[in-house]
């Protein structure tokens, strides 16, 4: 049998077919070449600066550890000058996290990285067990995703580390965009697509360098370079679903190979129509008298459940969004005339504050930041987004004691 | 969505939520309506658009004062699927309904089919959909319907700023003896129909895909369309587009990497290629009478036609069924009376959707992108109407830019002053800039900062190619992908 050879070096036979390209390549060839597009993400977006300490946020899957391994290996080869450190979260689930926990305990040997544990416990003093317990399987991932994203971030701190990287991979962002537009949420859209979130005021800032590269070839990156991973789903996630965004970008991807780039691209390019800051630059309805729930950090939501949508997740969008038809019904006609010509070109000019009644007001943006009174967090609100559910849960909890 | 009829005559078992006077029989956006109600509910979110692009579109009062003389002119693209199909009996009964009442006809329209099937004529020179457009005719004798091979889209004189310019595609030029050819050469010797087919065959065949291959149809359809309306002097290009069909063209278009131009195909409003500033290219002259239109004259390169007024032709771009579901097309095309339902038939079976263009070149193992999206859709629009009404607004409220300003693109120094020009510099000079601009194959406006800050992400070492090889036009990323693989 006449094997192909390596379209990169030539000399090798060819082993892998790229899923991004369907490039044939030998295996060393694949590793550096998957190295290398990290390197340049890494270099023409300016992700670091020499001696910046970075947490690289650790939760023993896949991404993660893929993330891990890539930035020592580029920290070694061109001399980032990073100080990296292993960020774990503990969410108090046993069956799942402690194993995964023990595997991002290997890694930090195996990468010789220090690693930090932060716990929900002894943040909020609730495990996910225990959140379970009380509020049932269903909508725990809502929990899980609010105290994650603020947990990252108060874990950095208690490091002094000011910049976090995550295992967001390239068909996470897909998922995203197609998600955001699906939802009609433009500002989460434009935040989802950008490498670096978090501004000047927000202590700790996020990125994801692996946003170009695809699930399929971390897998086989951690596969060929024999990486210790954790690849067992949170016991808590949603099942399987049906309908859903991610499923739409496997088969495209099946179609095209480079149709998961494609939407990361296009998704960057209409961030970059977006007109103003905010998307309720039009008095809709959808974005401004309510706001369609959704987790804080919704992508790729906790990484064990590889980000997937639920079914449910769009059944709980077209009954907001059908409720805010219903609401639209009753408007006075100038909301209506907008609404409904909203496509049209005139209407960028009609900016009128149509529902100062119902719901936010449009004199409260949705993305000033301040700091929420209770736990001194970063917030959009008075009180933020993870003090809220824990005041929910603690209702409950004494509750159950009386 | 069909329920069971009413127990029995006289007494209203189920009256129907909007007139109270009729029995239910259809279930239309969770309300329980007649059928009489329902027929209404589509026709006015129609004609709703219609008196819209009716606003747009005013002819201009005469100089001698009184009334406007000039009639409007629209040109309606039929795929002969159920969106389109509909959309010509919602004009048509428009149009009759004005006249009952006594006024002159609102609108004059021009049918146009672009037949993709890419199969040569037969004997008598007629293609094979012409028994199809033969009881089109007869059911609408008021219009025009003319038939448009897919390869006319070759024969557009490439010293058009807004036609396709064949040396920006990395395959082998339609008509060799053009290659290399600058923007002054004369065209050369229209070549055979068979030719023309033939050579448009063998360029499809060595697209990389399926997926390219209907992407590019789709983009050949499109500039088929709107070189037609220009062609007859038309005002407006009508598009069938269902919610459903947007929001599956605004997900293929995210998916095929063509996000910046977006929000130039879902929304309603004047031709991405169409360009305010210049006033020269395709203001063509009016047919004198209705009969000139049958007769497809390419008047578009000649400049200013006098009958204009010197008023530039813009031509708008609408989608009068934009708030429709397909369903709910298709619901209604089976309801009028006589139903439409037999004229669908007469196409071939494939055509069944307003995608018609994107099915006949795929076999059955390689999908397009296109289709892809349409399954995903025909699942999620039973259940989930709402997010694909949102789709299409969410991509309206999409500013679309001109041409970006380039962060750091020190390759075209020529261009950087590219937007300063659009008004002093004049004929050439301009419209070179303008082709510059755009991209070479769906001539929608470059996106040059983002191709800057993109390169390399692809992992492949080909991205020069998005720099343009010098004296051509770039392609945009999109249709870099389908071009290239």
């Amino acid at each position: 049998m006449v094997s192909t050879l390596c379209a990169a070096c030539k000399t090798e036979r060819a082993y892998i077919k790229r899923p991004k390209n369907h490039a044939k390549l030998c295996k060393t060839c694949f590793i550096s070449v998957f190295e290398d597009e990290v390197h340049h993400t890494i270099t023409s977006s300016h992700l670091f600066y020499p001696g910046e300490k970075v947490a690289i946020g650790a939760s023993g899957g896949k991404d993660s550890t893929v993330l891990a391994s890539v930035l020592k290996t580029l920290n070694e080869r061109h001399g980032y000058g990073l100080d990296l450190v292993l960020l774990s979260i503990d969410e108090g689930i046993k069956g799942y996290r402690d194993d995964s926990l023990e595997t991002v305990k290997r890694n930090a040997v195996q990468y010789n990285m220090p690693l930090k544990v932060v716990s929900y416990e002894e943040l909020y003093d609730w495990t996910m067990d225990q959140v379970v317990e009380t509020i049932g399987k269903k909508g725990n991932c809502t929990y899980c995703g609010v105290f994650r994203r603020q947990a990252l971030d108060r874990g950095a701190k208690k490091l002094g580390i000011k910049h976090v990287v995550t295992g967001h991979n390239a068909d996470d962002i897909a998922e995203t965009v197609l998600m955001n537009l699906l939802r009609g949420d433009l500002a989460r859209l434009s935040r989802s697509t950008s490498i670096v979130t978090g501004d000047n005021r927000s202590e700790v800032k996020r990125s994801k360098p692996l946003k170009y590269s695809y699930e399929k070839e971390i897998v086989l990156y951690a596969y060929h370079k024999g990486l210790d991973y954790f690849s067992t789903e949170c016991i808590y996630s949603p099942e399987a679903f049906r309908g859903g965004p991610r499923s739409l970008i496997k088969q495209l991807e099946r179609v095209r190979p480079s149709a998961i780039l494609d939407i990361v691209r296009s998704g960057e390019d209409m961030a970059r129509l977006i007109p103003g800051d905010s998307p309720s630059s039009c008095a809709c309805k959808g974005q401004t008298s309510a706001p369609i729930a959704a987790d804080e950090d919704d992508i790729g939501g906790c990484g064990s459940q590889g980000g997937r949508t639920s079914d449910k997740r769009m059944a709980a969008i077209e009954k907001q969004l059908r409720e805010n038809e219903a609401h639209e019904a009753l408007e006075i006609d100038v909301a209506k005339v907008k609404s409904g010509s909203s496509v049209g070109e005139r209407d960028k000019q009609i900016d009128l504050p149509l529902r100062n009644g119902s719901g936010l007001a449009r004199g409260a943006p949705r993305q000033v930041l301040g700091t929420c009174v209770r736990c001194g967090y970063m917030s959009s609100q008075a009180i933020c987004q993870a003090c809220m559910l824990l005041e929910n849960l603690n209702k409950n909890r004494a509750q159950i004691q009386i | 969505m069909e329920l069971e009829p009413g127990a029995g005559p006289g007494s209203l078992t189920r009256p129907c939520s909007k007139c109270r006077a009729r029995e239910t029989t259809l279930e239309s956006r969770s309300h329980a309506v007649c059928k009489d109600c329902f027929m209404n509910f589509v026709a006015t979110k129609c004609i709703k658009q219609i008196g819209l692009l009716g606003k747009e579109t005013r002819p201009p009062p005469p100089a001698s004062g009184g009334p406007p003389t000039e009639t409007r002119r629209y040109l309606l693209g039929l795929s002969l699927g159920v969106s389109s199909t509909v959309l010509l009996h919602l004009l048509n009964e428009n149009i009759e309904f004005q006249l009952a009442k006594g006024r002159n006809a609102p609108f004059e329209l021009v049918v146009i089919h672009v037949d993709t099937s890419l199969f040569l004529p037969d004997q008598n020179g007629q293609s094979r959909l012409a028994p199809a457009l033969d009881a089109y005719r007869q059911r609408y004798p008021r219009f025009t319907f003319h038939c448009i091979p897919l390869s006319s889209t070759l024969d557009l004189s490439s010293t058009n700023p807004d036609d396709i310019d064949w040396s920006s595609l990395p395959f082998r030029s339609p008509f060799s003896q053009r290659q290399g050819s600058s923007d002054s050469e004369p065209s050369p010797p229209q070549p055979s129909i068979d030719d023309t087919e033939k050579t448009l065959q063998t360029l499809l065949a060595s697209l990389p895909s399926a997926a390219s291959r209907a992407d590019i149809v789709r983009l050949l359809t499109r500039h088929a369309l709107v070189s037609q309306a220009h062609q007859h002097g038309c005002q407006a290009l009508l598009l069938g587009h269902s919610t459903t069909a947007l929001a599956e063209l605004t997900l293929a278009e995210a998916a095929k990497g063509r996000g910046f131009s977006l929000p130039w195909l879902v929304r309603d409003g004047p031709s991405p290629t169409d360009d305010d500033e210049d006033d020269d290219d395709f203001s063509s002259s009016i047919p004198d009478d209705h009969t000139a239109t049958a007769s497809v004259n390419p008047t578009s390169n000649h400049a200013g036609g006098g009958k204009d007024r010197g008023r530039r032709r813009r031509l708008l771009i609408y989608h009068p069924l934009r708030e429709l579901q397909r369903r709910e097309l298709a619901t209604y095309a089976s309801l009028t009376e006589p139903a439409l339902t037999p004229l669908l038939g007469l196409a071939s079976p494939s055509l069944d959707n307003s995608n018609s263009s994107n099915n006949r070149i795929v076999s059955h193992k390689d999908l397009s992108i296109e289709e892809v999206m349409a399954r995903y859709f025909g699942e999620v629009e039973a259940e989930y109407p709402s997010v694909i009404a949102n789709v299409v607004r969410t991509a309206g409220k999409l500013v679309p830019r001109e041409v970006t300003e380039h962060e750091g693109d020190n390759n075209d120094d020529d261009e950087d002053d590219y937007e300063d020009d659009g008004e002093t510099a004049g004929g050439e000079g301009s419209k070179k800039k303008r082709r510059e601009g755009r991209c070479g194959l769906c001539r929608m406006p470059l996106d040059l900062a983002g191709d800057e800050r993109w390169r390399g992400e692809l992992g492949e070492k080909k991205e020069i190619s998005l720099q343009g090889r010098k004296g051509r036009s770039r392609l945009c990323y999109g249709c870099e992908r389908s071009t290239a693989g």
